[in-house]
């Protein structure tokens, strides 16, 4: 079930009220039976995928520690992998394979024999397989005890605030809790209560909102000019921010009630100074699972400068068909892969100008100079990310400049907007959500404004919770639109 | 005051609110609607009438009713077939009103699925539709469940468009003293980019609103009603988009030979009888009161010659 759905907010109440009418020692039950609900409530047949995965890696890992010998537990490890790995390809990966055989063979003039595949994705796969993998690769390096108990190891997987996306917990840091549910005092509560509003904010009324256009736009660029393909790519910036940070921010927040706590996702990517600082910002969970299990073990930056970009490339494209299972993807991937390679061959010859050109003479400038360089190679990279093709992405790319002056008209803009089922007064909404995101998740990160607003009388902070609440059902867009990371 | 004392207060301020808000939103947005001015119209008077018009936009720009002479326009932007399933019973059942006749439009966008879904604002138009039927219908009786509770107990929920429309007077808000200010309708928008609106994205032929249409056909024949099924004057660009996006009229003229019967189902084909005369058109595919006159005339001559329509003096 979608968090934003009316189903979960059915759901959530009766869990949370059950968790904390629940003696503390069955809470772990509860919960996992409510993850388990939560995710078949999609397709039955899910729990039973994931209830498989879950089987072999606990037993994998419970195994592990009483196998001698490199190659036994190389075996045992390769087990998990295999049935993770194995689970992911045959549902997201054995189609782009099988199409790029086939048009090789078929290029050779060969006959492809193997059909294609109608299996649909299960809903956080992705998410789920890489959260054991990376608990299995850490009991094999014995960086983490095996957990003993199946249920609760079952819950550590399916743990319904973030199952299907994220973010994806280390197990050292989300067992512990789950082995002690002893819940959330009233201001944790509150807090967890808040922020998962202000993520249901950022998901119904912003990115919902702002997918109207961004959708009108990609459906046909052909039919749109280059202000129009510029201005749908600028706010798909904040459309995908929105949706996936309000997601991890419903899923932390509803954590947070029940006393557990999830790992920030999000840092205000947008304020990245760097292509690279983005990676450390922009889906954390992630970038730390790549980092831990791929790009430290093909050994990171240990190497020359070579084998780093190597590393550095080999990362985000596996990264980039993590994110689709296309090679539009993939491409998308070595494009981020460029970019952080770029960023760190460039740094020098970039310092250098800058001090040539005086920027640092000016307090401030240059993070707002980089800031902006930054954002503007970002919105280069979502265009091939949100279009449908990579034939499409190019045709995006190379019209961006034309047509600008048509829109220097009123009525062509008031034509723009009718077509993109929009008015003026509704765009204007739209300008003005996307500083106002980042605004309030700037306070969110400030311990300062966090102080100033707890120290707000209680009926001015009451005032802006009803503000968020009503905000929330008045200016959402309720159409059932899934979280844009479910693809994934 | 203890915490669970907040959490109360808290609550209890949200719900105060929230019944503020609702109780707003329904005696201004939800009373101001055009389904419930079109709805007034029809329970106003007790006069019987030979014709009513229903069904969408086409239907209420492209008729005058008086025009026609006994005839009232109940059409409503924005209703399609599954609306009308259920909004063409209520005003029968409600009211003093008869009539022996009812127009539907029988067009392209008729059978589109681009406004399949969109029962918005459920306040308004909840006083009709059974959505829990429409669930069982559809396979999953409460997957219209969100829209029933949002109807009944929070109507002002995602209702942004609705609120700007009204404060503005436009679409199903405008001022009827002075509809060409007013109308929402962009002047600008041209027949192919109207017909990409109804078209492009959404599946141009939805059984659901063939089926919904066949059981408006069946519940007109349980109330010995005729029923004319009118395919509305478009410009010749939209009509040439709308086949290219897949509109196929072949569609519509099988499930016409299904469905005619003379005398009780009847059909009449006004599509391009304004095809190379934009001067009778608002935008692609509405009529202006140009227009909407011209066609008024030919509508009642034809109505006439059917029997539906007494002529007049």
């Amino acid at each position: 079930m979608l968090f934003n759905s009316l189903e979960f907010a059915l759901f959530l109440p009766v869990v949370v009220g059950l968790f904390y009418a629940t003696p503390i020692h069955r809470r772990w039950l509860l919960l996992l039976v409510a993850s388990y609900l939560f995710y078949m409530a999609w397709e039955p047949a899910y729990g039973l995928l994931l209830l498989t995965s879950t089987t072999i890696d606990w037993w994998v890992s419970n195994r592990l520690p009483s196998v001698d010998g490199v190659a036994a537990r190389r075996r045992l490890l390769g087990i998990s992998l295999a049935s993770n790995l194995g689970m992911l390809f045959s549902f997201k990966y054995y189609n782009l394979i099988n199409t790029t055989f086939h048009q090789l063979a078929a290029s050779l003039g060969i006959d492809w024999p193997l059909p294609e595949s109608s299996l649909l994705l299960p809903v956080g796969i992705s998410f789920y397989t890489f959260q054991t993998i990376g608990y299995t690769v850490d009991v094999y390096q014995g960086r983490q005890e095996p957990e003993r108990s199946f249920g609760r190891f079952a819950l550590y997987v399916s743990f319904f605030p973030q199952l299907v996306a994220g973010p994806i917990e280390r197990a050292g840091r989300l067992l512990p809790q789950l082995r002690h549910l002893g819940g959330a005092g009233p201001e944790q509560i509150a807090g967890g209560l808040r922020l998962a509003a202000w993520g249901l904010f950022k998901k119904a009324v912003v990115a919902d909102r702002l997918a109207i256009l961004v959708d009108a736009v990609y459906r046909d660029p052909t039919s749109f000019s280059g202000f129009a393909l510029g201005l749908a790519t600028l706010l798909f910036a904040w459309q995908v921010y929105c949706d996936f940070s309000g997601y991890s921010d419903i899923a932390i927040g509803v954590a947070r009630v029940l006393g557990v706590d999830l790992m920030k996702n999000f840092d205000q990517p947008h304020l990245s100074r760097s292509m690279t600082e983005i990676w450390t910002r922009w889906h954390i969970s992630l970038s730390i699972w790549f980092r831990d299990y791929i790009y430290i073990p093909l050994g990171g930056n240990r190497s020359g400068p070579v084998r780093w970009a190597i590393n550095i490339a080999v990362v985000f494209i596996v990264s980039g068909l993590w994110h689709g299972a296309s090679w539009r993807f993939a491409a998308w991937g070595a494009l981020h892969a460029a970019l952080v390679i770029g960023d760190r061959f460039t740094r020098p010859t970039r310092d250098a100008i800058a001090a040539a050109l005086g920027i640092d003479r000016v307090p401030g400038l240059r993070p707002v100079v980089q800031i902006v360089c930054t954002f503007v190679l970002w919105f280069f990279t979502l265009i091939p990310f949100r279009a449908s093709s990579l034939t499409e992405a190019t045709y995006i790319l190379t019209h961006l400049v034309s047509g600008w002056e048509r829109f220097g008209d009123p009525e062509a803009f008031a034509l723009f907007l009718s077509r993109v089922h929009l008015d003026w007064s509704m765009f204007l909404i739209c300008l003005l959500l996307c500083p106002l995101v980042e605004l309030v998740d700037y306070g969110w990160r400030d311990p300062r404004w966090q102080e100033r607003a707890r120290a707000l009388p209680l009926l001015v902070r009451w005032g802006l919770d009803y503000l968020v609440l009503f905000s929330i059902l008045f200016l959402g867009v309720w159409s059932d639109t899934p979280f844009m990371y479910f693809q994934f | 005051m203890s915490s669970l004392g907040r959490g109360l207060a808290f609550t209890a301020g949200a719900l105060l609110l929230h019944g503020l808000l609702s109780v707003l939103f329904v005696a201004t947005i939800g009373a101001a609607h055009d389904a419930r001015r079109m709805d007034a119209r029809w329970l106003e008077g007790p006069q019987p009438v030979q014709v009513m018009v229903a069904g969408d936009s086409h239907a209420r720009f492209a008729v005058e009713a008086s025009v026609l002479g006994s005839a009232i326009n109940v059409a409503v932007p924005g209703e399609h077939y599954l609306k009308t399933l259920y909004r063409l019973p209520w005003l029968l059942q409600h009211g003093t009103r008869t009539t022996q006749a009812v127009l539907l439009p029988f067009d392209a966008a008729s059978f589109s699925s681009f406004k399949a879904d969109n029962f918005q604002p459920e306040v308004v138009w909840g006083r009709y539709v059974d959505f829990f039927e429409l669930g069982r219908h559809k396979g999953a009786r409460f997957s219209y469940a969100g829209r029933w509770a949002k109807g009944r107990l929070a109507p002002y929920t995602g209702e942004l468009g609705s609120v700007l429309q009204f404060l503005t007077h436009t679409k199903h808000f405008r001022d009827e003293q002075n509809p060409s200010a007013s109308l929402g309708l962009t002047f600008l928008e041209g027949g192919p980019r109207a017909a990409r609106r109804h078209l492009q994205g959404a599946d141009p032929w939805d059984p659901e609103m063939a089926w919904a249409l066949r059981r408006i056909l069946a519940l007109c024949r349980e109330a010995e009603l005729r029923v004319v099924l009118v395919r509305y004057p478009v410009t010749r660009s939209y009509a040439q988009e709308s086949r290219r996006l897949g509109a196929d009229p072949a569609l519509r003229d099988a499930l016409l030979a299904e469905i005619r019967q003379d005398g009780v189902v009847d059909h009449l084909d006004f599509e391009a009888v304004f095809f190379d005369e934009p001067r009778m058109f608002s935008d692609g595919d509405h009529l202006n009161p140009t227009g909407r006159r011209w066609l008024s005339r030919l509508l009642a001559r034809s109505l006439q010659q059917l029997g539906v329509l007494t002529p007049r003096g």
